[in-house]
């Protein structure tokens, strides 16, 4: 029960920091654990753990038009990985806006207002919607014009999905890159992440 | 729940592993004593201070929900830490002095409280610290610094962002100097110098920042000190008179329940969880909580208001340089606290290192822009953003406070409810240096500017010391005036907040509470 040191470890391979890394994720499949970024989840179609497929288009759908890329770059997985999490290891940045746990009930809440005023306004889900009207409805919860909206205020979780797609996007090293941010890690994250293919092998 | 009784005894018993509880387990140790230390979070260590914003999130608070209401809530979760090191792992570690003038408001300004001692109490204290833990800086070119030993090591360099905002300084007759940081510009007893990589946040694995866990926490284990991590302490336990603390109760991972007894007890648990350990622990003796016979627990909640100045120059900034905290200061505004309509002092914490997500990031500041335009912006904006933080004082107010919800956690303990309001003074206060801001990025040739919301910088109060014990709840010492060996550590014990950064000053103060400790037994 007692310990009397703390041990100092900062040589980190590849794979270690996978392991630690705030953005790779633990999958099983056929009894392996499987270490994904929430892109290479994305791309490998890893099944969800909280959030049902309507949650997930809503979620893709809505975040890719507020930040651009952050379908591909595994928002769903994300954001689905972090709510199924006990609360003290959630990685949400919702945890700074005062959020109270569990987080999964302001999510789905959101997500089936978003569903609503979708089917409200155009009759259909967002997947189903055009860039204009998808446009449309993210406007409007920008700036809280939509009507009837039944959870937190939309332009809440306009800002909470908005910073969400932002960490996945720009939160990691070669997002930061990507826009001219050298990253200069202490603990380097590796220089690619690994794919599921790759880790597969 | 299944009651354990462990009957251990040690000789100084810690709650809380953060700066002012791993300084105070470091000297006891030293002098002699056995310590152990209690710590509500899980153990970390300088390897799991990965370079991550998102990964620094397991950093902050992840205990027991606080409620939190008023109109200026207080941030916990943001500001708390949680684990081995608490807030001091992830803090940006700006160590400056309380001036002369934070110390009497009271007398001198009628408004808030006094503190039961001094600067001239403070300054020795302050200089051990500082030849201890290891600062840089240029003392004197701080024209604003109060008397005090030359720091220790030279000031961190100024970078391109630095330089651009300091011309707008400049240029409106405004002084900026190097910002004190408890950060290694040279290497410092053993630790390795700043790389300047701007990670500060997310915990610095190589031991340029002077955090706990290479700072005090090191010299207590040496000592022979023992941490359990994990144990989440519910009350303080008291002999028959009501008048000696034996120890404390608390529960494990497990939930599991242990008592623990020590000759001297320290809560060093932050401002929140210390108040509502506090308020937790009634008795027969202690009907509204320990240490309460003056009904001031939980009272004298304070944060610093905060609000960014934020914008984009034409010069390229190179903002993802330096320390978190900044690299230049301005305490032209300290002096005067009665500003008229405004109240307090405040100070400039110039050109933070910035990333391009989480709260301070780049991206989080303009919310206004998405879609097609975001990507644009975060391009131009990762060569040419800036940014500096208003950091302004409270008005210690007495209704500011922290009670025990009607809720419970996990645990059946009840939840802290914090309640914290600014008055009109201090939102002037907030408006006035805000704007001052703005004129500032202007004069220094800001292309587009624009501010944040304004927010809860550190936590204060809530177990504030001084010199009368119906108004107080600890003495000068931090020991509660109603026990005789129950000792507070850490900025709860802060009676009013000034307007800079409070660790230097915990750490202060926890060096002489542990000097009043061991003198005491």
């Amino acid at each position: 029960m007692n310990s009397n040191k703390t041990s100092d470890a900062t040589d980190t391979t590849r794979r270690s920091f996978l392991k630690t890394s705030a953005m790779a994720m633990t999958y099983m499949v056929g009894g392996k654990a499987l270490l994904l970024t929430p892109a290479a989840a994305h791309a490998a179609q890893m099944p969800m753990k909280v959030l049902s497929a309507l949650e997930v288009t809503t979620l893709e759908t809505l975040c890719e038009a507020i930040v651009p890329g952050s379908r591909s770059a595994g928002i769903a997985a994300f954001v689905d990985y972090q709510l199924a999490e006990k609360p003290h290891n959630a990685l949400l940045m919702g945890r700074y806006l005062g959020l109270e746990p569990p987080f999964a009930p302001f999510y789905q809440q959101g997500l089936a207002a978003a569903h609503q005023a979708a089917l409200t306004q155009f009759d259909r889900p967002w997947s189903q919607l055009t860039e204009s009207q998808i446009k449309s409805l993210v406007d409007q919860m920008f700036t809280d014009a939509i009507a009837n909206w039944s959870a937190a205020p939309a332009s809440f979780l306009f800002f909470v999905w908005r910073a969400d797609a932002c960490d996945v996007v720009y939160g990691t090293q070669s997002g930061s890159e990507t826009i001219g941010m050298p990253y200069m890690a202490h603990i380097a994250p590796s220089d690619k992440w690994l794919s599921a293919k790759e880790l597969q092998k | 729940m299944e009651s354990i009784s462990l009957q251990d005894k040690f000789d100084v018993l810690i709650v809380g592993a953060g700066a002012a509880g791993s300084l105070i387990a470091a000297k006891a140790v030293q002098g002699g004593k056995s310590v152990l230390i209690l710590e509500a979070g899980p153990e970390r260590k300088l390897g799991d201070l990965e370079s991550s914003q998102i990964s620094a999130r397991k950093l902050k608070w992840g205990g027991a929900p606080v409620e939190e209401s008023g109109n200026h809530k207080i941030g916990n979760s943001f500001n708390s830490g949680y684990g081995t090191g608490g807030s001091a792992l992830h803090h940006y570690a700006v160590w400056l002095r309380l001036h002369e003038n934070d110390f009497n408001l009271a007398t001198e300004q009628g408004v808030g409280l006094d503190w039961p001692i001094n600067y001239k109490d403070l300054m020795p204290y302050y200089d051990r610290i500082q030849a201890e833990a290891g600062i840089s800086g240029d003392a004197k070119a701080e024209k604003w610094r109060p008397q005090g030993a030359a720091y220790p090591m030279p000031a961190l360099p100024v970078f391109a962002q630095g330089q651009v905002i300091a011309k707008g300084f400049n240029k409106l007759g405004m002084a900026v100097s190097p910002l004190p940081l408890a950060i290694n510009s040279q290497p410092f007893k053993g630790r390795s110098s700043c790389l300047y990589d701007g990670w500060c946040d997310a915990g610095c694995p190589i031991g340029a920042l002077a955090n706990p866990l290479v700072t005090y926490l090191p010299q207590a284990f040496a000592g022979g000190a023992s941490i359990r991590h994990n144990s989440t302490v519910s009350r303080v336990l008291h002999d028959a008179s009501g008048r000696k603390a034996t120890g404390v109760e608390y529960f494990d991972a497990d939930g599991a329940v242990h008592q623990v007894l020590a000759e001297q007890v320290v809560l060093s648990a932050f401002a929140v969880q210390n108040a509502r350990i506090l308020l937790n622990s009634k008795s027969t003796k202690h009907p509204a909580g320990m240490a309460n016979s003056s009904d001031k627990v939980g009272r004298y909640l304070m944060t610093h208001p905060a609000q960014l100045v934020l914008g984009l120059f034409d010069q390229q900034t190179d903002c993802h340089l330096g320390a978190t905290g900044g690299q230049l200061l301005c305490q032209d505004d300290y002096a005067n606290k009665d500003k008229g309509e405004a109240f307090g002092s405040y100070q400039w914490l110039i050109a933070n290192a910035t990333k391009p997500n989480d709260l301070l990031g780049i991206a989080t500041g303009r919310a206004d822009i998405y879609g097609a335009a975001l990507d644009p912006f975060m391009r131009k904006a990762a060569k040419h953003f800036g940014q500096m933080n208003f950091v302004g004082e409270d008005i210690p107010l007495e209704d500011n406070r922290i009670t025990l919800s009607e809720r419970s956690d996990q645990f059946g303990l009840p939840l802290a409810a914090t309640h914290h309001s600014i008055n009109e003074r201090t939102r002037a206060l907030v408006t006035e240096g805000v704007n001052k801001g703005v004129e500032v990025f202007k004069a220094a040739g800001a292309t587009e500017t624009w501010t944040g919301p304004t927010v809860a910088m550190h936590l204060m109060g809530g177990t504030v010391m001084g010199a009368d014990a119906k108004e107080s709840v600890c003495d000068q010492y931090g020991r509660c005036h109603d026990l005789d060996n129950l000792y507070i550590a850490g900025p709860g014990l802060f009676p009013s907040s000034g307007a800079v950064n409070p660790t230097f000053t915990v750490h202060a103060l926890a060096l002489r509470t542990v000097e009043k400790m061991l003198a005491a037994s």
